[in-house]
């Protein structure tokens, strides 16, 4: 089969499985099977892509199903709405400026959760980089893992941070990544 | 299907979530806005300078004599460090030249066209990159709050614990704080891969100077070229001596001949006029997500052989990757289309990010009345500061002053959003005190 029809197939596939998880979650009661024959699908549609174009057909894939769940959704924009009234309204976001957090500077949040998680993220990026030279991987291998780790280790780092409540134990992570990083790094010994 | 977080938890999220929100929409709704927008780059370009030559092909010989004609008229400077030559491609059929001080098209038998003249789509390309700040500040904010995006998704996530169950349910014509909310939260849900990918590979660009710096501050002596160069490759010893200009007519034929698969869009000349002068040819390679491959020929057009974006480390395939994923110019017209739509589809999740926020303070009774009014403006502020900038560019050209004209736009629609806001208020505070008392 050649790299087109194949790449036909991935997409009709991912269009496949949105219409199936689109039937399943539309039901009054969850249909499992339905469920997993949707996920299947469109994970389906990824191997197959990928199989047919590797990284672009994969990339090329998810536009597909993104595509086909905004038309789903146009279709239920379009749809007359009940209007309830406004308290009856079923928000996740209901009492979430009620919960109790012991009274502490913004300024020191900020602080902790941006630019000291920025540089606990970056040290744990370096420490990557040497275990990936110390175990025989290529130069260039450490080098984007330290450019690909940090912009993945912040923003996780920064919500672990802002989930927590207490402020000794968001000092200790950023601490102790801190150290462990640097440990690494200096049993790697130094630059590279 | 649902995800089971505590309630605790959850509230946790959010809250997360809108500090997060608060503390990054403007510039968050800005970059997101102008890297829609910018998607278009090369159409752009076409767009601004219409009378350009277009062509589907050049000849090697052709591009050869444009080169000589554009070092001919700077013979009386500093020869150019570097000059690229920018080949006819699907998205901009338009062969350019850059050297150091000017950029100039060529027709198709090389002779100089015209100067090249898109300024407002690099005004456009600056805004999104750089926020139109010195390099190093901006790219640093925007890679900032690229990494912020990635936070926002993830909270966002965690936030919303009936994700999948809820994922169509688009209550849009009930036009009051729930279609609000679900055009926020299904936007924001289904564009999940889309953001991650945009965000990651941004954040990965811009946060070049903190995480480059960085690494190579601990294992290169500060050199960041030398950090880079086992990625990208490294630039051979140079030597100042005087040379005849290089021939790039043969490095072309070698790359028909040996590499016929690949489309070369780039030819770049390294210290042209030098000893140590060296030519690179930048190739795309069809169904791949890197930007291409670079192909190094010696000043005699020796082959020396490729730095590995296609087939070398996995390292550096993945990051010759991530300009294309972000940019999304690896699939032609129909990608482009793709992103702009989940482009916007992102510009609106975090523009109605913020009116939930601001709903949610009017629905507890303390309503932020002048602030919803200059977000309202800013939200506005935006899409026609570029709406404006472009008008510029055609009634004024290529000259106009963009930065200032776009940023007066904003400033103009927000004040004129907060005086709507204190007239209406006035108007009903008038009105009340003048109904009669019981």
């Amino acid at each position: 089969m050649d790299g087109d029809t194949s790449i036909w197939i991935a997409a009709t596939l991912a269009i496949a499985g949105v219409a199936v998880l689109r039937l399943s979650w539309g039901k009054p009661q969850r249909s499992t099977i339905l469920n997993i024959a949707g996920w299947v699908t469109l994970l389906a549609a990824l191997v197959v892509g990928d199989s047919a174009a590797g990284e672009w057909g994969v990339a090329v894939i998810v536009l597909v199903a993104t595509f086909a769940a905004s038309v789903a959704l146009a279709f239920a924009a379009a749809k007359p709405a009940r209007k309830a009234r406004a308290k009856t309204i079923r928000t996740s976001h209901r009492g979430s400026s009620e919960i109790t957090v012991a009274q502490r500077s913004g300024w020191v949040t900020f602080l902790i959760a941006g630019p000291l998680a920025l540089v606990a993220s970056l040290l744990l990026a370096l420490a990557i980089r040497a275990v990936i030279l110390t175990t025989g991987g290529a130069e260039a291998d450490g080098n984007v893992a330290v450019l690909a780790t940090v912009p993945v280790a912040w923003p996780v780092l920064t919500f672990a941070l802002l989930m927590m409540t207490r402020r000794t134990r968001q000092v200790a992570w950023i601490a102790g990544i801190a150290a462990l990083s640097a440990s690494l790094l200096l049993l790697q010994g130094g630059p590279a | 299907m649902t995800i089971a977080l505590s309630k605790g938890t959850v509230r946790k999220a959010i809250s997360a979530h809108s500090a997060l929100g608060l503390v990054c929409c403007a510039l968050l709704y800005l970059i997101c806005a102008t890297g829609t927008a910018i998607v278009l780059y090369e159409e752009w370009q076409r767009f601004e300078q219409r009378d350009a030559p277009e062509m589907t092909a050049i000849a090697p010989a052709a591009i050869q004599r444009g080169i000589e004609n554009v070092l001919a008229t700077e013979s009386d400077r500093p020869t150019t460090t570097h000059l690229y030559v920018h080949l006819p491609t699907e998205d901009l059929p338009r062969t350019t030249i850059t050297t150091d001080t000017q950029a100039v098209h060529i027709d198709e038998s090389g002779s100089i066209a015209m100067p090249e003249e898109n300024a407002w789509a690099e005004f456009l390309l600056a805004l999104h990159y750089r926020l139109n700040l010195p390099a190093v500040v901006g790219m640093s904010l925007v890679g900032l709050f690229g990494a912020m995006l990635v936070a926002l998704t993830i909270s966002g996530i965690a936030a919303h614990p009936r994700i999948f169950r809820d994922a169509f349910r688009l209550r849009a014509r009930r036009g009051d704080d729930v279609a609000t909310l679900d055009w926020h939260n299904r936007l924001a849900v289904w564009t999940i891969p889309f953001a991650l990918a945009i965000a990651l590979t941004g954040t990965m660009i811009g946060l070049f100077y903190i995480s480059g710096s960085g690494l190579a501050a601990s294992a290169y002596g500060g050199d960041s070229e030398a950090a880079l160069a086992p990625v990208f490759g490294g630039e051979p010893e140079g030597d100042a001596s005087p040379a005849p200009f290089p021939d790039v007519a043969p490095t072309l034929s070698y790359m028909e001949r040996e590499y016929p698969e690949t489309r070369p869009y780039y030819v770049i000349l390294h210290d042209p006029g030098t000893a140590g002068q060296h030519i690179q040819i930048v190739a795309e390679h069809p169904r791949r997500l890197i930007f291409g491959e670079y192909y190094a020929f010696s000043g005699d057009g020796d082959f020396r052989g490729t730095a590995g974006m296609a087939d070398g480390t996995v390292g550096q395939q993945l990051a010759a990757s991530t300009y294309n994923l972000h940019f999304g110019n690896y699939g032609g017209l129909p990608v482009k289309i793709a992103y702009i739509l989940f482009g916007l589809a992102m510009t609106t999740v975090v523009a109605t990010g913020t009116f939930i926020w601001l709903d949610k303070r009017d629905r507890a009774g303390k309503p932020f009345a002048y602030l919803r009014a200059s977000w309202w403006g800013f939200v506005v502020g935006v899409p026609a500061g570029m709406t404006a900038t472009l008008v510029a560019r055609l009634t004024l050209g290529n000259d106009a002053q963009f930065v200032a004209i776009f940023w007066s736009v904003c400033l103009l629609t927000i004040i004129s959003s907060l005086l709507w806001v204190k007239q209406t208020r006035t108007t009903i505070e008038t009105s009340v005190s003048q109904l009669p008392v019981e």
